[in-house]
């Protein structure tokens, strides 16, 4: 598959998925950024094509976590020019879009990348195997963030 | 916003600019290359650099005649020969996070950090040993001329070398040590909530 047909289709999703895990655009843009790097240079050796998503959210998932070398503290990031202007500016205003990523903020590590996938509309089998967590692990989690983020989502509102 | 569905609308509203961003990729993509291609450059430079400065002195101790300096020459080309390779590894090797899901990858970081942290250490101290050690056999018949030189140099050699193993080998390990126990309790803490 075309390097630059397989970023265009999942860019937006891993960036997503690494601002909610960080909630900073500049971590998210590097690690994302990075994720494709390492994408870029291994394209030619994945043998299983149909599981490229796959493949791309676990290398974006492992380099999340792999940022746990670093001291560097959590922020809420700015404006990259990258992001869509009009959906920006728009976003940015949104104040459910920031209370989310506020309360997702709060979850731990691994919750914020299982609720990232599964806002991705990924399934629970496939979250699972990205992970190397167990199908109903992944299930109770979910089913517990669920709960969690309407509680504070309501909270807040 | 209770609706979980309004809220996947929320966290689908980030869109990144395709083109934009992939531009942007672009160049960090040549970056990246154009830093890889001037370490592996640098690389090949040093090697050259070295090999000629080797033949050199090869040929300068071969006309004295020494049997101590070319031990001393021995241990010089293998030591940088050794190097090269190591760093060569360093510069090429990557790590498969491709490879393994992220609970297998983040649990064996702490690991390969401190095999890493352990090997790089014991290649300092071995080098830096040999290394004064060819320093001490390249100055050895300078020194036959006096008892006294002898003695005073091989006790520098031995004290230079205990400093080496006895002291500053611990600290640096203890140090590698006490960073892999944060990345470690680092770890303990993402996998808690299992």
């Amino acid at each position: 598959m075309e390097f630059e047909h397989l970023y265009k289709e999942y860019s937006s999703k891993i960036f997503r998925v690494c601002f909610g895990y960080f909630n900073d655009t500049e971590m998210a843009k590097d690690v994302m950024q990075d994720t494709f790097i390492t994408v870029f240079t291994n394209l030619k050796e994945i043998k299983h094509q149909e599981n490229i998503a796959g493949w791309i959210y676990r290398i974006a998932s492992n380099k999340c976590l792999r940022q746990i070398e670093n001291e560097k503290k959590k922020q809420l990031g700015s404006e990259y020019s990258f992001l869509n202007h009009e959906e920006t500016d728009h976003r940015v205003e949104d104040a459910n879009f920031v209370r989310l990523h506020q309360c997702i903020a709060e979850l731990p590590d691994m919750d914020r990348l299982i609720i990232g996938f599964y806002l991705e509309d990924l399934k629970q089998d496939k979250i699972a195997e990205i992970l190397g967590l167990s199908h109903s692990n992944v299930r109770v989690r979910i089913h517990r963030i669920k709960e969690v983020l309407s509680k504070k989502m309501k909270e807040d509102e | 916003m209770n609706n979980f569905l309004d809220l996947k609308k929320t966290w689908q509203s980030l869109e990144v600019d395709a083109d934009e961003s992939f531009n942007e990729f672009s160049q960090t993509l040549q970056q990246w290359r154009k830093r890889k291609r001037m370490a592996i450059l640098l690389w090949f430079i040093a090697a050259i650099f070295f090999s000629a400065i080797c033949f050199a002195y090869v040929i300068h101790t071969d006309e004295l005649n020494s049997i101590y300096k070319s031990i001393s020459e021995i241990i010089l080309l293998v030591i940088s020969v050794h190097l090269f390779g190591y760093s060569w590894g360093r510069i090429t090797g990557e790590r498969n996070e491709y490879l393994s899901n992220s609970t297998d990858f983040i649990r064996t970081l702490p690991d390969i950090y401190l095999k890493q942290g352990q090997r790089d250490l014991m290649m300092f101290c071995i080098v830096t040993t040999f290394l004064l050690i060819s320093v001490y056999l390249h100055f050895l018949d300078s020194m036959f001329k006096s008892p006294a030189g002898v003695m005073l140099s091989s006790t520098l050699l031995l004290t230079l070398i205990s400093i080496v193993w006895i002291i500053l080998k611990p600290i640096l390990s203890k140090r590698i040590k006490r960073k892999n126990q944060r990345l470690s309790s680092k770890i303990v803490e993402i996998f808690q909530y299992d």
